[in-house]
């Protein structure tokens, strides 16, 4: 099952993605994509880690390169977040560059889902505030959009978190 | 007319072609389009374009869409959703967002069809697609 989470800032989708995950087979794998910069970052990381670790799960950290993650078998994967993992791939000297971070997230996910039982893929509504940002910021924008609409063409269900709700997009078929 | 609205990057061109077997080449640009072309118009995308070159002319945005939709009935208007963000510092900023939600509200109103596209999916507001 692939299932694509989208929301605002703080709209609760995370919390809805982790309990879609608990409901899901064990192994469980957090896969987090934020690069762990500063000594704020790194206090929340070590929070949501042990909160985490209460609920079960492996916390694998993996800002770039999502082929290349080892995962332990048949587990149920959780990534947080797509946003950060493209502007990681887009931005960062570590990443595949503007040219190719499309194509390598896009097949890191494929990587993902064909070693997965299930795939819970958080990402984010940054596109209706209107603003004209710098060219590098819009060209950003323009790739998480491209891999949200790709995404979307590929998963069983699509929820939007409004406020802590899950609306439905695309409803997941009964196997 | 049938409405389609999301924000920048969603898919709405695809989707309008998809959904009303629309040639790409049909869906015209609200960024370039003559303001005095207003027959013959199959669908128009970015909406929102056209809204600030009409505010830019001191031209009323919906007076000029009135003749538009009168002229072409089965119109298609794509527009990007711009209202979501924090309160824009210059005042131009903030008469062209409230412009183009006024637009969408009133043009929604008199929609056939209200669709919002969102990661390439559509979800139908108002309506139905036959």
């Amino acid at each position: 099952m692939f299932l694509l989470v989208t929301g605002g800032a703080a709209s609760g989708k995370s919390e809805y993605a982790e309990q879609r995950a608990m409901q899901a087979a064990a192994p469980r794998v957090y896969l987090a994509t934020m690069e762990p910069f500063g000594a704020e970052a790194q206090r929340r990381i070590h929070r949501h880690r042990r909160l985490r670790a209460e609920k079960g799960f492996l916390t694998i950290e993996c800002p770039v390169d999502i082929r290349s993650v080892g995962l332990p078998e048949k587990s149920t994967v959780l990534l947080e977040c797509l946003s950060n993992l493209a502007a990681n791939e887009f931005f960062s000297s570590a990443g595949a560059g503007r040219e190719r971070a499309e194509e390598t997230i896009f097949s890191g996910i494929g990587s993902l889902l064909s070693r997965t039982e299930d795939l819970i893929v958080v990402t984010n509504e940054l596109f209706s505030d209107g603003t004209a940002y710098d060219s590098s910021v819009m060209e950003y924008l323009r790739l998480l959009g491209k891999l949200n609409q790709k995404l979307a063409g590929i998963a069983d269900e699509v929820v939007e978190v409004v406020c802590g709700i899950p609306v439905i997009c695309e409803e997941g078929k009964e196997l | 007319m049938k409405l389609i609205i999301g924000g920048m990057a969603q898919g709405k061109k695809e989707y309008a072609c998809k959904a009303f077997c629309l040639r790409a080449d049909q869906v015209l640009d609200g960024a370039v389009l003559p303001l005095e072309q207003r027959d013959g118009i199959a669908a128009l995308e970015h909406l929102e374009l056209l809204v600030r070159r009409l505010l830019d002319r001191n031209m009323d945005p919906c007076a000029w869409l009135e003749v538009l939709c009168r002229d072409n009935p089965d119109i298609v208007l794509l527009c990007r959703e711009v209202g979501c963000g924090v309160v824009p510092v210059l005042q131009e900023e903030r008469d062209f967002r409230e412009a183009v939600g006024r637009v969408c509200c009133l043009l929604a109103k008199q929609a056939e069809a209200v669709i919002r596209v969102q990661c390439g999916l559509g979800m139908v507001l108002k309506g139905e697609l036959l």
